[in-house]
């Protein structure tokens, strides 16, 4: 895909929202959506740069998505309505209350998935101590580790593609991974900073030295298509597949 | 006049025995004493006093000696001719057969050879009085038999011992000889009478075909191979080709030859794929040729036990959404379950993005194999919201005819999960799978329902097990009352033949009128399926950890669903297992009957009726369930062969279900190991003991002892206190005493 053709796409998504199905489709209640957990402070809320993915999901995968990101607090029992949900911040947020954080924990332990997003994309951020700290509050025995470069989330639409966003400055996402799964993902470069428009259409913020806006986006769709199937691309019949095409080793 | 006084002969060699006691004799002497000191005690001086106490003294002695109890006691002896002991060899290895006739048709002529009167006896693994037997048992101990004999004939001298055999010991005796031991030292006992042993069976080499073993390994996984490895002798058909056949309740399912070596040795192996889970009889035979000595020993039946490994799953989604996620996780979390998952990531609407394969992680979607070759090898196939039209572009009739047949004729599963893709909305209102359907479809538009709905729960599916998911069926109704409505629904015809709507749409009806099903369930033929309309069943999961009641009512459904989909046999009502798949003859065989409701828990006092039936006359049984819902019931093996046991379990008069299981009596028959009379053993055992030995050319007269003979004694008691002549002795003498005693004055 050259500059052009990228160019041609975002324009048109801008203008459009995603495409609905056809009239008969059985409603859009359970179609992938986004939940936006906002705190009182320390996060940012960018649903804009989350329909941006919703869009580019439908318009490249087979994920039937709807143009909904529903923002909303920890202890908002609606969360467990939108089993993929993303926290982006910039700053410190206050530790969670029990019970917001019993309530996270266990949309997590029954399939929920969250993806955090640093929006600073700074070496160190007041942020990404509270996401170290939340993490051990929520999984006091699972370590946040960096996910290896064989991680199903390389390879659950695109191959191998960059763990970048805005930034590059840290080049590979972390998790905590629960047995063959891995419901909490964190990245520190900006993913939905890569991805955020303007009202104008514009992006919203340029991409700095070593982020790279179209690994960004690859890597969302990855995010969700892996939110969605897991460790699928760890089935055997998929990695013989790649291996016998000489894709991966 | 002996005689006449003692009332018998007396021998002077007899002996004067007492037979009263110390006391009564000493009594007896006392009351003679006190009798005669009054008879002189009378103060009388005349001359007849004399004479009365000279006549009463005489009598008062024979008095008392009469009470001290005198036997005469003569003993004398004679000698009988001796007798002769014949056994004869009742074991199942006189019943092969020798031009046609059974080596027992011999017995008769080696009797005939001996003479006079015979105690006869069989012998097996124990001594029988009595013959000439039934010649079934299965051991043949002679060394034991020889030991009965002379232990029941101690201390007495016979005239000979006759045995009628074919030579076959099984007890010891002959393979101690066949390993080396002299005849002369092997065990046998001192025998009361010469040994002459009258060998029945040629000798000549017999000829023979067995199946001698069958090796299993006891227990098979579903669709896996496993292999079944006869084991073939052929006495007298070295280098024969011999044909060997594998059947299944009795459908030939292969058949092998096996060239046989020179000592006439040949193994078979049969390579089995089981296709269903159960125990499974299998009979390994070879023909009865001309000549053959055991017919009997030319099949053996064995059973099998079939289990799951892992039930295979097959989910094909036609694109990743929340409803496929939680499905797989469960699947995949399920250590029961093999999954193999395809989701189509990127259609043809998905092309103009930009993005070459080469950045994709993307494989070919490999449906001809998966749905030709390799569909076979699952338990079941779940189409999760997929549309087969993109894809079975060249062939979609067969691929998905295969798949109506994987359900309907070879006994697997099916699942169709609703979407904008499934159903009517995937164009399947014309392909073969509306012959396996639980749904009709070709409805007229809107062909979904967009609300969100409460689904309600039918009469079938409150005891149906697919949405039993507690015990109690008002707690169940309230937990499917509980659970999160559903986003939408695909709409359906209604009900295929056959099948059972579990869930309703409360308001929704059918071009007939009938409520519109939301899950339903179908048995065709050998298969089953079910349809779930709709793709919201993962709000089962997310509204109920919202609520803190965890999953548990997501993944039992979807556990009573894998369980009934593949007619998993621990998921029926009425269970039956023999305790083994293969027992011996004269073992017990133990049968456990499980009797169940629908909520799989245990009934007690449920009624138990069945047969066993595979060799002679049925064996019908009943009995109760105790309060764990089982009954135990146990019956005496028959004879060789494969038995199916039919159950039926019922409660208070109303069927709860019915099982059946096999096992097999495959005890291999050491009797017919070896067929040839033999010769050169009973030759050296004869010798050995100076005997005789007789081949059924040449039978004769048994040695006999001349010498021998038994004594017989004699003894004659006379009791003399009531011989005749000396009670009438003394009654006359006390009579002359009395009288003149009376003349004298005296009373």
């Amino acid at each position: 895909m050259n500059r052009r053709t990228l160019l041609k796409l975002l324009a048109a998504s801008a203008a459009s929202p995603v495409v609905a199905r056809p009239a008969w489709a059985l409603g859009d209640a359970s179609k992938v959506d986004i939940a936006e957990i906002q705190l009182p402070t320390g996060t940012v809320s960018r649903p804009d740069a989350w329909r941006q993915l919703l869009y580019e999901l439908v318009q490249t995968t087979s994920i039937e998505a709807v143009d909904r990101v529903a923002t909303l607090a920890p202890d908002d029992v609606t969360l467990f309505n939108h089993p993929f949900a993303v926290l982006a911040g910039d700053d410190a947020f206050a530790p969670l209350d029990d019970g917001p954080l019993e309530q996270l924990s266990r949309y997590l332990t029954y399939g929920g998935f969250l993806f955090i997003d640093d929006a600073t994309g700074a070496e160190d951020s007041a942020f990404d101590r509270s996401v170290r700290r939340l993490c051990a509050r929520l999984y006091p025995t699972r370590p946040l580790a960096p996910l290896p470069a064989d991680h199903s989330v390389f390879r659950a639409f695109f191959l191998n593609p960059l763990a970048v966003g805005r930034v590059g400055t840290h080049a590979y996402l972390e998790g905590v991974t629960d047995g063959e799964t891995t419901p909490l993902i964190y990245c520190r470069n900006d993913i939905s900073g890569a991805l955020l428009r303007g009202a104008d259409g514009r992006y919203a913020f340029p991409i700095a030295p070593g982020g790279n806006r179209i690994e960004a986006l690859k890597l969302g769709i990855n995010l969700v298509m892996y939110a969605l199937t897991s460790n699928y691309k760890k089935d055997q019949a998929h990695v013989r597949q790649l291996i016998l095409e000489g894709r991966i080793e | 006049m002996m005689t006449l006084i003692f009332g018998a002969r007396l021998s002077p060699e007899g002996e004067l025995i007492w037979t009263s006691s110390e006391l009564a004799i000493q009594l007896a002497i006392v009351a003679g004493v006190v009798a005669v000191a009054v008879a002189a005690w009378s103060g009388r001086r005349s001359g007849t006093r004399w004479i009365e106490l000279v006549l009463l003294l005489p009598a008062v002695a024979l008095v008392v000696a009469a009470a001290a109890g005198p036997v005469w006691v003569e003993e004398s002896g004679h000698t009988e001719a001796p007798r002769t002991v014949v056994l004869i060899d009742d074991s199942r290895s006189m019943g092969i057969l020798e031009g046609g006739e059974p080596r027992h048709s011999q017995v008769a002529a080696a009797l005939n050879a001996i003479p006079g009167e015979v105690d006869v006896y069989t012998f097996g693994r124990e001594l029988t009085p009595g013959g000439p037997g039934t010649f079934e048992q299965g051991a043949t101990d002679l060394a034991g038999a020889l030991r009965a004999v002379s232990d029941r004939y101690v201390g007495e001298q016979l005239a000979g011992v006759s045995v009628i055999t074919d030579g076959l010991d099984r007890g010891g005796l002959r393979a101690s000889w066949l390993e080396g031991t002299p005849a002369s030292e092997l065990p046998l006992p001192e025998l009361p009478g010469p040994l002459t042993l009258y060998q029945v069976g040629s000798g000549e080499a017999a000829r023979d075909v067995a199946i001698t073993a069958l090796e299993t390994g006891g227990f098979a996984f579903l669709r896996q191979p496993f292999t079944i490895t006869a084991q073939v002798s052929g006495q007298g058909f070295a280098g024969f080709e011999v044909p060997v056949t594998l059947t299944r309740d009795g459908k030939v399912i292969g058949a092998q030859s096996v060239t046989l070596d020179d000592e006439g040795l040949g193994e078979v192996w049969f390579q089995i794929k089981p296709d269903r889970v159960g125990r499974f009889s299998f009979e390994v035979s070879a023909p009865v040729w001309e000549g053959d000595a055991v017919p009997a020993n030319n099949n053996m039946h064995v059973a099998v036990r079939v289990v799951r490994d892992r039930m295979r799953i097959l989910q094909v989604c036609g694109a990743p959404s929340f409803d496929q996620k939680f499905l797989r996780l469960f699947l995949k979390q399920d250590p029961s379950v093999d999954l193999v998952s395809f989701f189509i990531l990127r259609t043809n609407d998905d092309m103009n993005s930009g993005y070459g394969n080469d950045e994709l992680s993307l494989i070919p979607f490999p449906y001809e194999r998966l749905f030709d070759e390799q569909l076979w090898t699952f338990d079941v196939v779940i189409f999760q919201n997929f549309d087969y039209g993109p894809f079975f572009q060249r062939n979609s009739d067969v691929l998905l005819g295969n798949l109506a047949q994987f359900v309907r004729d070879e006994g697997h599963a099916f699942v169709m999960m609703g979407g904008d893709r499934s159903y009517d909305l995937g164009d399947y209102g014309v392909s073969p799978l509306t012959e396996i359907l639980p749904i009709t479809l070709n409805v007229p538009e809107p062909k979904v329902s967009e609300f969100s709905f409460q689904p309600v729960l039918t009469d079938a599916g409150r005891v149906h097990p697919v949405t039993r998911l507690l015990g109690d069926p008002v707690e169940n109704r309230a937990l499917w009352e509980r659970l999160s409505p559903l986003d939408g629904l695909n709409l359906s015809g209604g009900l295929a033949p056959g099948s059972a709507s579990l869930l309703n749409h409360p308001t929704e009806l059918t071009g007939a009128g009938a409520p519109m099903p939301a899950l339903a369930v179908r048995e065709v033929g050998l298969g089953r399926t079910m349809a779930i309309m709709g793709d919201s069943s993962w709000r089962w999961v997310m509204a109920e950890a919202a609520s803190g009641h965890g999953n548990q009512a997501y993944l039992r459904f979807w556990k009573n669903a894998l369980r009934w989909l593949i007619q998993d046999p621990e998921s029926q009502p009425v269970q039956v297992e023999a305790t083994r798949e293969n027992y011996r003859v004269g073992d017990t065989v133990r049968l456990v009957v499980q009797v169940r409701d629908v909520g799989f828990e245990p009934q007690e006092g449920a009624a138990v009726t069945g047969t066993v039936s595979g060799g002679g006359e049925p064996i019908t049984f009943e009995a109760t369930t105790d309060a764990f819902g089982e009954a135990i019931i146990e019956l005496p093996t028959g004879e060789r062969g494969s038995y199916r046991v039919r159950v039926q379990g019922s409660m208070s008069g109303f069927q709860v279900g019915s099982a059946d299981t096999v096992f097999a009596v495959t005890e291999r028959d050491p009797e017919l190991d070896e067929v040839s009379a033999d010769t050169r053993f009973l030759a050296a055992l004869a010798a050995a003991v100076e005997g005789a030995h007789y081949t059924p050319d040449s039978y004769e007269r048994p040695l006999s002892d001349d010498a021998a003979g038994r004594k017989v004694l004699d003894r004659v008691e006379t009791p003399l206190w009531r011989a005749p002549g000396l009670l009438a002795l003394a009654g006359l003498l006390l009579g002359l005493s009395w009288i003149l005693r009376r003349r004298s004055g005296y009373r």
